[in-house]
């Protein structure tokens, strides 16, 4: 039986390994379709955001002297309690309007490097803190003259990755200990005939090699069934083999010495 | 040995384990993957209502800046015109209403669209959302004038839900075929290779021939069997050697046993899954960049002069030249330096390059390293398909090449896949550095488990076989093997696969992930049924019946898109080619080692030709897109398989006839 048993474990063995890296793979996508919804949300607020904006854009007005912009990205702030920030920057990085009281001069080198891969289109990257989504805003000759950048806390975000991860260890733990008791039945089913065969095997050798320690009158036989008796019968012609091969070498040497 | 035996040995309990293990594991992910789609379904329920709620109230706000400006509610000019962009531009939105207070209609768009198969389906019941709407009210100044009425389009929800569930599909799968190499490396280190080795020294002793040991390993009795056996071996060996020369020579000539003089030899078995774990995590570790390999080539620095659809596509083709480069040297590599040592020394500069792809920030560096990483790659995946072939017992069945293309493309699946969801969540650089640690796993398994005979040198002077091999692959069933079927359906992979498939898909509207998912369907196929296509090569049916049936049914695959188009007939198509390819791909290499005698210059042509295939083919697509479009190219393949299959047919019965009337000559 120490047979079945080994393959019962190296069975769930396998099976919880297969299922962690089922669950770590689901929880790292989890997280990447939560944070593209927050980044698409954060895009549709961005584009609003940018409109009065670009329409000063347009009409060569610098940013900065858009008329209540103040109010603008406030009200836009406020669709959202838990938007950290809104910034208005121009294509140097510079932050020129925002609802933050206490604004950084210039936006993270990070994200004036997306700004300027995103090619007009509005994106989103992610720090270790936050979700930073943000819109292009284009002048009418086409020319990027800064954008729009929401800030956007990630602890939420990451507290629901971790319930995902948690849930589906959960699931998994529990899948696995049903997985556990049903491959306990497949495994009596379906192999239970190659492990008495196994089993009597293992008879046959241990016959075998207490027929090399006891005295002829206690010696087992190694009369088994099938395919244990095949194996007996190889062992037996093995050791005998062997025993001639030894006897026409003469003594050993070894013990002589 | 008794038949009796054999029924322990391995077939039954191993076919059996191997059942079992994975009924098991495919229904734990399934249930998995039956919690997750729920769990997500649940989880981003919230945010998708939080972003249509959103863009109610920018409507809202719109409507009621109107009204400040003193524009009366039913006579706002353009709001038809407004709801219908908006509804335009937010697919989730499927109706909006603008009702006055007394209920009137002011204003109303809705969205036309037709049911789609997911919508029908029983999948989609599972797990279908409830139809949200939001009513906001509409206020001018403190008076309430209407309201606004936005119903979900529920086929937005359960586009992203049927997104979230392929997704959590891919995952499960990619799961589910480690779990298969898993399995399959259990099996052989604690079943397979005991019983083999121990009843091969049975078989000899008993024969009265003690020249070899095995390593003693095994569950229970097993390894105390074969520490007995080695230790036969071991002490006739020894009181052999201590004899003096004279009565030595004397009892060599008379005994009827056979001693090992000095130590007997340490008997290395090997089998073709061997390679099976070591392969594959390799093939996981190189194919990690697969999916976004381009996007990253574009992203990173490049000189002026460079197109950003060049920089993209540099990496691909300094790889393919790399690998068409390489491989006619490898198999000769594999005989110098022997199988198991070519892959080990493949390793470490694969591991370099993967981490340096991932850390470099200049096009020319990506492009360099993917270079390096192909050199290696080539000579890696070689040295384990050399491995392979030798440790099979009969060299010419097509099971090898159908296990190594299922373990390669497998790998290649779980790579892409892998490599996807890992650069989507931590970078590029961390989906590298994976792919470098992974390398180093599958280094690590190579040494421990590819310690077969099959992985040692070979004596590189020409036999008598390998010379008539040599002028063989001049001889026009050769050359018809190679120009009428290989080169088409490699270049049919690198034309339709690699290259029309993602143009046409995105053409028709389809988005990366569901392009990725459409090609990932090919190797899905072929790693599902190789293993079957190549049993039934090994059959009475035969190789070249089943590769004639192959190369039919990829032809026909690609037909069908003159009848048919759209996502659909794409599909179809990529799954029918994937079949005619999984019949053709092991018989194809059957009938090479066939007609060569065994593995050397017929396969090394083979591989380069192979090579030279897809290269022809992505070359060819770029040029022919722009004369002939898509349909034209489309119809000049299935024209190029057609006249290739005809090409080898008309060959094989000349030669066929010729030989016959040579025989009856004689």
């Amino acid at each position: 039986m120490a047979l079945f048993w080994r393959i019962w474990f190296a069975v769930s063995f396998v099976n919880l390994v297969v299922l962690s890296i089922f669950v770590g793979l689901a929880t790292i996508q989890f997280g990447n379709i939560n944070s593209g919804l927050v980044g698409e949300r954060l895009a549709v607020l961005a584009e609003r955001t940018a409109g009065p904006f670009k329409a000063a854009a347009k009409i060569g007005l610098p940013l900065s002297t858009v008329r209540n912009a103040e109010a603008l990205l406030e009200r836009a702030r406020q669709t959202d309690a838990a938007i950290l920030a809104i910034h208005v920057f121009d294509n140097k990085g510079r932050i020129v309007q925002s609802t933050d009281k206490q604004p950084p001069s210039e936006i993270p080198a990070k994200v004036l490097a997306a700004h300027a891969a995103a090619d007009g289109s509005s994106w989103h990257i992610e720090s270790d803190e936050t979700f930073l989504s943000s819109i292009d805003i284009v002048a009418r000759n086409k020319m990027v003259v800064g954008g729009v950048l929401i800030v956007y806390p990630k602890s939420s975000s990451v507290t629901r990755i971790r319930a995902m991860g948690a849930e589906l260890a959960l699931a998994t733990i529990i899948i696995l200990f049903a997985g556990a008791v049903l491959s306990l039945f497949l495994l009596r089913v379906s192999i239970g005939k190659q492990i008495r065969l196994y089993d009597s095997i293992d008879s046959a050798v241990m016959k075998f090699e207490q027929g090399a320690w006891r005295s002829a009158a206690a010696r087992p036989s190694l009369m088994e069934e099938g395919d244990a008796e095949e194996l007996g019968h190889l062992l037996e012609a093995a050791e005998l083999s062997y025993q001639s091969a030894g006897r026409e070498l003469g003594p050993d040497q070894k013990d002589l010495q | 040995m008794n038949d009796g035996v054999r029924v322990m040995d391995n077939l039954s309990l191993r076919s059996r384990l191997i059942a079992i293990l994975v009924a098991i594991i495919v229904v734990s992910v399934m249930a998995l993957s039956a919690t997750s789609v729920t769990a997500f379904d649940r989880a981003v329920e919230p945010e998708l209502a939080n972003r249509s709620r959103l863009i109610g109230s920018i409507i809202r706000s719109e409507i009621q800046h109107a009204l400040e400006l003193g524009i009366p509610f039913d006579a706002i000019v353009g709001l038809d015109r407004y709801l219908s962009e908006t509804l335009a531009k937010f697919d989730e939105v499927h109706r909006i209403d603008v009702n006055s207070v007394t209920g009137r209609t002011i204003a109303s768009v809705e969205r036309l669209t037709a049911p789609e198969i997911f919508e029908q389906s029983t999948l989609s019941k599972l797990i279908r959302l409830r139809e949200d709407s939001f009513v906001l009210s509409i206020l001018d100044g403190n008076e309430l004038v209407g309201d606004i009425s936005i119903q979900l389009n529920p086929l937005f929800v359960q586009s992203r839900l049927r997104d979230v569930f392929l997704d959590v599909l891919v995952i499960a799968l990619v799961a589910a075929l480690v779990a298969l190499e898993m399995v399959m490396m259990l099996i052989m280190l604690t079943v397979g290779k005991p019983f083999d080795g121990v009843f091969l020294l049975l078989e000899e002793q008993r024969q009265g021939r003690f020249l070899h040991t095995i390593r003693p390993s095994g569950l229970g009795s097993l390894a105390r069997v074969a520490v007995r056996l080695n230790d036969h071996a071991e002490d006739l060996a020894e009181r052999l050697g201590i004899l003096s020369n004279s009565v030595r020579s004397s009892a060599r000539g008379t005994m009827t046993a056979v001693i090992a003089k000095g130590s007997p030899l340490r008997i290395r078995l090997s089998e073709v899954s061997d390679i099976r774990i070591t392969l594959f995590l390799f093939s996981v570790a190189t194919e990690v960049a697969v999916s976004f390999l381009p996007l990253y080539a574009r992203e990173v620095d490049r000189p002026s002069w460079l197109t950003p659809e060049m920089a993209a596509a540099a990496p691909l083709i300094v790889y393919l030249a790399a690998v068409t480069m390489i491989t006619p040297f490898s198999g000769a590599l594999v005989r110098y330096f022997g199988a198991r040592r070519l892959f080990l020394y493949s390793i470490p500069p694969a591991v370099l390059a993967l981490t340096a792809i991932g850390f470099s920030d200049s096009v020319f560096g990506v492009t360099f390293w993917r270079g390096v990483m192909a050199v290696f790659y080539a000579t890696a995946t070689i040295a384990c398909q050399e491995y392979a072939i030798r440790a099979a017992k009969d060299q010419e069945s097509a099971h090898t090449f159908g296990t190594f293309i299922a373990v390669i493309y497998g790998g290649v699946f779980c790579g892409s896949a892998l490599g996807g969801v890992i650069a989507g969540r931590f970078g590029y650089e961390t989906a590298f550095i994976t792919g470098a640690i992974i390398a180093i796993l599958s280094g690590l398994f190579g040494l421990q488990i590819m310690k077969g005979q099959a992985g040692d040198p070979e004596n590189l002077t020409k036999t008598s076989v390998e010379r008539l091999a040599a002028r063989r692959i001049f001889k026009a069933p050769f050359l018809a093997l190679l120009f009428g079927i290989a080169v088409p359906m490699n270049a049919s992979v690198a034309i339709f696969i690699w290259y029309l498939t993602p143009m046409i898909l995105s053409a028709s509207g389809s988005g990366p992930a569901e392009i990725a998912r459409v090609v990932m369907l090919y190797y899905l196929v072929i790693v599902l049924l190789g293993p079957t296509a190549a049993n039934v090569s090994d059959s009475r049916i035969g190789p070249k019946s089943l590769m004639l049936c192959g190369a039919l049914a990829s032809s026909a695959a690609l037909m069908s898109l003159q009848l048919w188009s759209g996502f659909w007939a794409v599909t179809v198509a990529v799954v029918g080619l994937g079949l005619g390819h999984m019949m053709m791909r092991p018989s194809l290499y059957a009938l090479v080692l066939r007609m060569m005698g065994g593995p050397g210059v017929g396969l090394d042509t083979l591989r380069l030709i192979e090579r030279i295939g897809a290269i022809l083919g992505l070359a060819a697509s770029a040029l022919l897109l722009e004369v002939r479009g898509m349909e034209g190219s489309l119809l000049m393949l299935s024209v190029v398989l057609v006249t290739g299959l005809i090409l080898y047919v008309t060959i094989d019965i000349i030669v066929r006839y010729r030989s016959c009337d040579v025989r009856s000559e004689f």
